[in-house]
């Protein structure tokens, strides 16, 4: 009887410290949760952070600003955000640097209907475009006009928020900005004829969509955290790319709101643009980048591309 | 100091006094620019910018101005149906209330594809907003009439027409114009949060574009305007209010 209660308490303490946790990180999302962050919750769902004697938690944000400001303000440890956003808060004084990429190529695009009888970009003189992103959006979607010929001025630009696609489909909006990987497939799957401009066909600089930011500071004090917090998503991302079933079904356990036709194809379009071994460090990447956003008035001042990323804590 | 210099300076001297408290904490405590910056930088700001701060005040101001017309002109005909239709208030006043619940984003998809992308949108979030103050003031000043009055009138033979036009109508503005100023302050937050919805202009338009773009303190310079905005509006209704009612003292006074 003595023994039986002596294996009792051992099992609880041992149960106990599975139940302590590792060291924390709070990463906050560029925008609600969707399938761009599939490795992010794969692996918290196969414990991949866990094994690494990391706790993560995945913040989603109130505003796709927000990510950016708190990460500066160090009330979250890694922020994912745009390359372009990233920029613009860097120009702003923001205290970040970048230390990997989620997603390294391009996302985004217009998206607009046959139906309405837009075939190419010279089409969309004088309509409305929706978006719902700034400040990147309307610099993006004014970028392509102008590289067709068409004065942003014939167009008339409409900060929707969130409401794009039904805005798009009841005819309210001629075309939205829209991700290639989510938007164009919603549309298909309500039977509209869409047509898609993907942005780096029109004088756009190709861009890493989804990078990692953090406080400089945190780099110095969490420095095996996060490579190792690196390490595991880009074993996310491969392990996604060979196992791409039964890891969406992981995903939908993590978000079970998310189990639907939609995001089922969202999941499979968006495998070929995760980034291999979340690298971010090409230099012309980030130099036509800067580059192109000074020109359109977007920073204020330059910045030496080395400030901008470090590639120290990649796997 | 006469009574009505310090009723003119007290506001002013606290507001100062607030500003000056933010103004020592932000920079003591060093909050980021980016999270809060201190009033100093913000009225620099606002007078820097302020013709294009205003350019953006006349649009906002127009949506609230129709809205809240839209929205007094259907408030006070709903109080008056419910005042003398029963059955208008039996199925109506629960569905009144109920309408206040619900966030303007779960409608805004509909209004949208109903009123396109102009200024009609967010006129009509304003007039949602709004309308509600007027009509439950409307209804309460409709009824206040003293029943001594009212059996007055009707044995002297007035009709109903004359019964509203020169005993319940009258009676009811002090009520009314007590809901009016509500319904004034609410327009200015229901135009912004139509312009949320869907715009290219305005100054809600503009905080969440100067949001995205880092520069807070061209939102909170945004949010100054936005309050002058209705700060006047508010002030015309009293002006109004005043000389409707120059034989009706307030309370307070």
């Amino acid at each position: 009887m003595r023994t039986k209660r002596v294996f009792l308490v051992a099992g609880l303490l041992a149960s106990l410290s599975i139940v302590v946790v590792g060291q924390a990180l709070r990463v906050c999302l560029d925008f609600f949760p969707n399938p761009n962050h599939a490795p992010l919750y794969v692996a918290v769902e196969e414990g991949s952070f866990a094994a690494f004697g990391l706790d993560v938690e995945l913040v989603v944000p109130a505003d796709p600003s927000d990510p950016v400001k708190l990460a500066a303000a160090r009330t979250i440890d890694i922020a994912l955000t745009p390359q372009i956003n990233y920029l613009v808060a860097r120009s702003e004084g923001l205290p970040l640097l970048s230390i990997g990429a989620l997603i390294d190529r391009n996302l985004g695009g217009l998206l607009a209907l046959e139906t309405s009888g837009i075939k190419s970009v010279q089409d969309l003189a004088g309509k409305r475009i929706g978006y719902s992103l700034a400040p990147l959006e309307p610099i993006l979607w004014g970028t392509i006009l102008d590289c067709a010929g068409i004065s942003v001025a014939d167009v008339e630009l409409v900060n929707v928020r969130y409401a794009t696609i039904a805005a798009l489909l009841s005819g309210s909006l001629d075309a939205v900005g829209a991700f290639r990987n989510y938007e164009t497939i919603q549309a298909e799957m309500q039977g509209a004829d869409s047509v898609f401009f993907p942005q780096e066909d029109y004088c756009i600089p190709p861009t890493y969509d989804i990078i990692l930011v953090v406080h400089p500071d945190l780099i110095a004090e969490q420095t095996d955290d996060l490579k190792l917090f690196l390490v595991a998503l880009s074993e996310s991302i491969a392990f996604i790319r060979r196992n791409p079933v039964t890891t969406f079904h992981r995903f939908t356990t993590a978000l079970p709101d998310l189990d639907d036709e939609l995001n089922r194809r969202s999941f499979d379009a968006t495998l070929p643009l995760f980034a291999e071994g979340v690298r971010h460090d090409d230099p012309g990447v980030w130099e036509a980048m800067q580059t192109y956003l000074f020109e359109k008035g977007l920073l204020t001042s330059p910045i030496p591309i080395e400030a901008l990323y470090t590639a120290e804590l990649l796997p | 100091m006469s009574n009505r210099l310090r009723r003119i300076l007290a506001p002013i001297i606290l507001l100062a006094f607030l500003f000056g408290l933010w103004e020592l904490i932000v920079r003591i405590v060093g909050v980021p620019g980016y999270i809060l910056p201190p009033p100093s930088r913000i009225v620099v700001t606002f007078f820097a910018q302020f013709g294009f701060l205003w350019s953006h005040a006349i649009v906002t101001l127009a949506e609230i101005t129709f809205g809240l017309l839209l929205g007094s002109a259907g408030g006070l005909l709903l109080a008056a149906a419910i005042v003398y239709v029963p059955l208008i208030e039996w199925a109506v006043h629960p569905l009144i209330i109920a309408s206040q619940m619900i966030p303007v984003f779960a409608i805004a998809p509909l209004l949208i594809v109903w009123l396109g992308y102009g200024l009609w949108p967010r006129v009509v979030v304003a007039a949602l907003i709004c309308f509600f103050p007027v009509a439950i003031n409307g209804v309460d000043g409709l009824r206040a009439t003293s029943s001594e009055t009212l059996e007055l009138f009707r044995s002297l033979g007035a009709s109903r027409w004359q019964i509203f036009t020169k005993l319940r109508f009258p009676g009811s503005l002090p009520a009314l114009f007590s809901g009016w100023k509500i319904a004034a302050t609410l327009a200015v937050v229901g135009a912004t949060i139509g312009e949320w919805i869907g715009a290219s202009r305005g100054l809600g338009f503009l905080m969440l574009e100067s949001n995205a773009r880092l520069r807070i303190a061209l939102v909170f310079a945004a949010i100054l305007m936005l309050t002058l905005v209705g700060l006047l509006l508010f002030g015309i209704v009293r002006i109004i209010e005043r000389l409707v009612l120059r034989w009706r003292r307030p309370a307070s006074e």
